[in-house]
């Protein structure tokens, strides 16, 4: 034990009377135990969010419905991605990505597919776009979060900016690869839950996740740790995979990172609409024998992990 | 409920007791946690292992205070668990930064031996501190709270809170030294 342990533990000793009695009644809400009812508040909070998600699904039809009456986003398969879909963002200087949600959302409007005949590569781009701004609402949130949590002020890194963020989720089993081997599509073993790995420019990596209406930091690593994570410079090459795989007539779905901790890698799901297509990022190719950003179809997955 | 009417349950073996103690006390005890530990899951681990303590100590204890008594349980736990945890490998938190400022007060070149007399002085270090510097002395090295935390409680700025901190432990460096403690 070290001498400034001995003197924290002397702290402990000290008597009563020393001691001031605080109240932490806020952190109440903070626990997950703590009460069994809702604030007034919360009940806001809630119908607030449910009449968004009603408008939401409102403004989705009617913008994705042509004058032929067709629903584009059903047809595309894109229906019901509003709270499933999976953004990325890269802020490298001048490289214009893809699908960036910064856009306003009326530049989104436009960029959306107007009639159900336009079956050009841009749609699915723009259509995953237009996921990706209710996504780039929550990580701004998720953002001012990180940029306030303690364990930045903790660690130092105050002035660190984020540089990239994507959305993680987790497969029922803990294994996507048991699921792909079993010739399932992962789409219906992706939790519904995720956090946000947030990468900062100092190289550091939070993992965030909103719990009760707030943001928690979950964890971190250090850069030494980040291996497995996606990489700034991945990213690039993610977006390229995606953008090839749209122009040999892929038409996408939903694109979701999940987590293989087993394999030492997190793999980008890409479910399109005849076949689901995997691009793994791991720190152990040597163990996994794949290749970091490669696109491999679910039967070259199960193959090579045979 | 009061603390006599909860400490009562206990004496009598009444499981309900944990459960009053939970509803009184489980934000305080589990910001305590939180504090040290900075991690929600061994926070609440920590604060359902103190509920089990708490059980087995009293009786025999009757505390006068059964907030500070818990949170002397809690914090304790919540220190050892920390440890368990490799030096903070799994979170931030306040005390590894705790640790490092209370190092600057006594040295880390070789063991301090008694302990019984280090907490005597303590004690009397801290009786000679003005109430209000107390507070905040407390508040960061007993608690464990962030001198943002600090500075909202008390109504003053982070960069005040953070200035009294260091003269106090300049002060109790001073003290200790005074009274044989330098290692």
């Amino acid at each position: 034990m070290t001498n400034g342990e001995i003197l924290l533990q002397a702290f402990g000793e000290v008597d009563e009377e020393l001691i001031p009695e605080i109240s932490f009644d806020n952190d109440k809400k903070r626990m997950g135990n703590a009460r069994n009812w809702l604030t007034i508040t919360e009940i806001c909070a809630a119908c607030a969010v449910f009449v968004m998600m009603v408008g939401g699904l409102f403004y989705f039809r009617v913008y994705n419905t042509g004058s032929d009456g067709i629903d584009k986003g059903t047809e595309n398969g894109l229906a019901g991605q509003a709270n499933g879909g999976s953004s990325f963002k890269s802020q490298s200087a001048g490289q214009e990505i893809i699908w960036e949600g910064s856009a306003e959302s009326k530049e989104l409007d436009q960029q959306l597919p107007t009639t159900s005949n336009e079956k050009d590569e841009t749609r699915n781009c723009n259509a995953l776009n237009y996921l990706a701004y209710y996504a780039e609402k929550e990580l701004e949130e998720a953002r001012k979060s990180v940029l306030s949590s303690e364990v930045l002020k903790s660690m130092g890194e105050e002035n660190a900016e984020i540089e990239e963020a994507y959305k993680l989720y987790s497969v029922q089993g803990g294994n996507p690869v048991t699921v792909i081997k079993d010739g399932k599509r992962l789409t219906d073993y992706v939790s519904e839950e995720y956090v946000w790995i947030v990468i900062l420019n100092s190289r550091l990596t939070l993992t965030i996740a909103k719990k009760q209406g707030g943001w928690e930091t979950l964890g971190y690593s250090k850069p030494s740790a980040t291996k497995e994570t996606i990489e700034v410079g991945q990213l690039k090459s993610l977006n390229e995979n995606l953008e090839s795989l749209t122009k040999n007539g892929v038409s996408i779905q939903t694109v979701q990172c999940v987590d293989a901790p087993v394999y030492h890698m997190r793999l980008v799901y890409v479910q399109g609409e005849k076949g689901d297509y995997y691009i793994p990022y791991g720190s152990r190719e040597d163990l996994t024998n794949l290749t970091n950003g490669k696109v491999y179809t679910a039967q070259e997955i199960a193959d090579i992990l045979e | 409920m009061e603390d006599a009417q909860i400490i009562e349950l206990y004496w009598q073996r009444d499981e309900s007791a944990m459960r009053e103690c939970e509803n009184t006390y489980g934000a305080y005890c589990w910001r305590i946690a939180m504090n040290i530990l900075h991690s929600r899951e061994d926070a609440e681990e920590c604060v359902n292992d103190a509920w089990l303590h708490v059980w087995y100590a009293i009786p025999p204890e009757r505390p006068k205070k059964l907030s500070l008594f818990l949170g002397k349980i809690v914090r304790n736990l919540a220190i050892d668990r920390y440890r368990k945890n490799s030096a903070g490998k799994r979170g931030g938190g306040q005390m590894q930064v705790c640790l490092d400022e209370l190092e600057e007060c006594i040295g880390k070149e070789s063991a301090l031996e008694d302990r019984i007399a280090l907490r005597g002085a303590l004690n009397a270090f801290l009786r000679e501190m003005p109430k209000n510097k107390r507070e905040i002395f407390m508040m960061r090295y007993w608690y464990l709270m962030s001198s943002h935390e600090i500075a909202k409680r008390t109504g003053t700025s982070e960069g005040a809170v953070k200035i009294s901190l260091h003269r106090m432990r300049e002060d109790l460096r001073a003290y200790l030294a005074k009274e044989g403690m330098e290692v």
